[in-house]
């Protein structure tokens, strides 16, 4: 392709780029090393029906002539990163110093509210990817192996949990596992517990949430196999069951290794899906049990008060996570990209 | 009965609105006079803990999922005996609707109580008021106030508006649904502490009193986890330098 065509060509997708992904980064990158300025606090008497008082107020004149002076609000670099609510750099560092042995520092590093929810997130992204993606791929093989006449009602059926909007879905699953719920009173009666409660234990919410994970997210991976498996060579799979290959495996040797290149993209965008997992928590009522780097980031913004750069920072710390999580797969297939035009 | 006590035990912002009656209720004061420092770590905020953990052993073990509204739910459904509930959900729960004959006929409203020998009730008064925005023309400033003046007068108010809320009138006579409103207030209830930095402690106390009400930690370790996530929020904020 011609320089002048190829710049035509990829123009319009350039300039989407740049404005809907580069831009938003660079303005919350900004925004994570500002923070708004020193509030100007003036003790006042409030009275009200209820009596008189003395109280502070924030003075919003001045707090708008400083606002003024300086729109973007204080220069804090990498402050708001290194903070409690964060990174907690001094927090960590102090309990290396002053912990019995590793199990407690672990113990009290996770009471520290970004590795709590880091703690949560990384365990939700590594059991849910493998396990919907798994659970996709043998939906996919079963879906494929019945009658035709049956394929579409099996196939609406499977994609079901995607066509649920995620909120209500796991809203649905909040009452059923209810103690009253008929799940809940299901598992009570199986354990044979009739004092267990799904809702208060933090290991049983964890669990629930990564089922819920799981059982909402393989119809991505279902979808995605099953148009894969359409295309698997017939003469390859006709060859190996002449060679006497059992079905077992005609799908370790032919069909999975056929399916490798969709696998590869699923992780990277269920990775890349899990490690930002909010609605689940929210619908569970979970944040006593577990929390997330975007729940956080859903507070920061919807909280009492807006805290604007902590989102910001949150946020960023996000992007990394990401990054960080996806370079393995990343670098995979950039060398194997290398071997085939080489 | 199993479970007879009911409350908005919620983690986030119920959950915190529960500390700040029973800490309110125990005396204790949230910052140190005349600054955004907090202090909520001493004895006092140590008993309310002690008090609300207390309470949970009487309550459906699910307690930190249940918000004012699957409370007053539990209520109508007849799951619970006794809560401590907020003032603007008795309409709910006084009405016929949504609730067993049973239950509706012998829901009573009374005052709220004080606790640990306190002398105020373990509670906080909430109450709308209205401004004018600054950024309007002078003529439509001059409507809004007129309108909204009318609006609070004593004219609006008749048998209907009466039982909506508890008005700050003249002429004003309380509704039965009003009863524990107007209780709290003839106690002598503190209005909710309206301070610039409050909405950043709410937030720290609904994010960590869970862990000590699961047990994850001792009181002392929470009240500290809640003091240093406020104070990295409001230093973030500009409240504190």
């Amino acid at each position: 392709m011609k320089h002048r065509t190829f710049f035509w060509f990829i123009l319009p997708s350039a300039t989407a780029m740049l404005l809907f992904i580069a831009l938003p980064i660079v303005s919350v990158l900004i925004q994570s090393v500002h923070a708004p300025h020193q509030q100007v606090i003036r003790e006042v008497e409030n009275c009200n029906v209820f009596g008189c008082t003395t109280t502070t107020v924030v003075d919003q004149e001045a707090t708008r002539l400083l606002r003024e002076a300086a729109p973007m609000g204080r220069f804090v670099g990498t402050g708001i990163y290194t903070d409690r609510n964060h990174l907690a750099i001094s927090e960590v560092g102090a309990l290396w110093t002053k912990s019995e042995g590793m199990g407690d520092f672990f113990g009290q590093l996770l009471n520290l509210p970004f590795y709590g929810a880091l703690a949560f997130t990384l365990t939700y992204t590594a059991l849910v990817t493998p396990l919907a993606i798994l659970l996709g791929f043998a939906v996919a093989l079963a879906v494929n192996a019945i009658p035709r006449l049956f394929r579409g009602p099996a196939i609406f059926v499977s994609l079901l949990p995607m066509i649920v909007t995620p909120l209500v879905g796991a809203l649905i699953l909040f009452w059923m596992v209810d103690a009253r719920g008929i799940l809940g009173a299901a598992i009570q009666s199986l354990v044979g517990d009739p004092t267990l409660s799904i809702k208060a234990s933090t290991p049983l919410m964890w669990a629930m949430l990564i089922v819920y994970g799981i059982w909402s997210t393989s119809p991505f991976a279902f979808v995605v196999y099953y148009a894969g498996l359409q295309t698997v060579p017939q003469d390859t799979l006709e060859s190996a069951m002449i060679d006497g290959a059992t079905r077992w495996q005609r799908i370790r040797h032919v069909i999975f290794p056929h399916l490798l290149p969709l696998t590869t993209f699923m992780a990277l965008i269920k990775i890349m899906d899990n490690f930002r997992v909010f609605e689940p928590i929210v619908s569970f009522n979970a944040g006593a049990h577990a929390q997330s780097l975007s729940y956080f980031i859903y507070s920061d913004l919807g909280g009492e008060t807006r805290l604007l750069s902590s989102a910001a920072a949150t946020s960023v710390l996000t992007i990394l996570g990401v990054v960080i999580l996806l370079s393995p797969v990343l670098v995979r297939t950039w060398r194997s990209f290398g071997k085939e035009t080489a | 009965m199993e479970h007879p006590v009911g409350g908005a035990y919620q983690a986030g912002w119920n959950l915190a609105q529960e500390f700040v009656n029973m800490y309110t209720g125990m005396g204790g004061e949230f910052f140190e006079a005349g600054t955004p420092k907090v202090s909520i770590n001493n004895d006092k905020g140590v008993a309310a803990l002690e008090m609300m953990k207390a309470l949970t052993a009487y309550m459906n073990p699910d307690y930190l999922t249940h918000d004012s509204n699957a409370t007053s739910a539990e209520w109508e459904a007849g799951n619970v005996a006794l809560m401590n509930m907020w003032g603007s959900r008795t309409g709910v729960l006084l009405d016929a609707e949504g609730s067993a004959p049973e239950v509706h006929e012998n829901t009573m409203v009374g005052a709220p109580m004080t606790v640990g020998g306190g002398t105020i009730p373990a509670t906080t008064l909430w109450w709308d008021g209205w401004t004018v925005a600054k950024n309007i023309s002078d003529a439509d400033a001059v409507a809004t106030f007129l309108a909204l003046k009318h609006g609070t007068s004593p004219a609006l108010l008749n048998d209907e508006t009466m039982g909506q809320a508890v008005w700050m009138i003249p002429g004003y006579k309380p509704a039965p649904v009003n009863a524990g409103v107007m209780q709290a207030m003839a106690m002598g209830a503190k209005p909710y502490p309206m301070l610039p930095y409050m909405g950043l402690l709410h937030t720290a106390l609904g994010d960590n009193i869970a862990d000590f009400l699961t047990g994850k930690e001792d009181a002392a370790t929470t009240l500290a986890d809640i003091e240093a996530a406020y104070t990295a929020a409001a230093t973030e904020k500009g409240f504190l330098q």
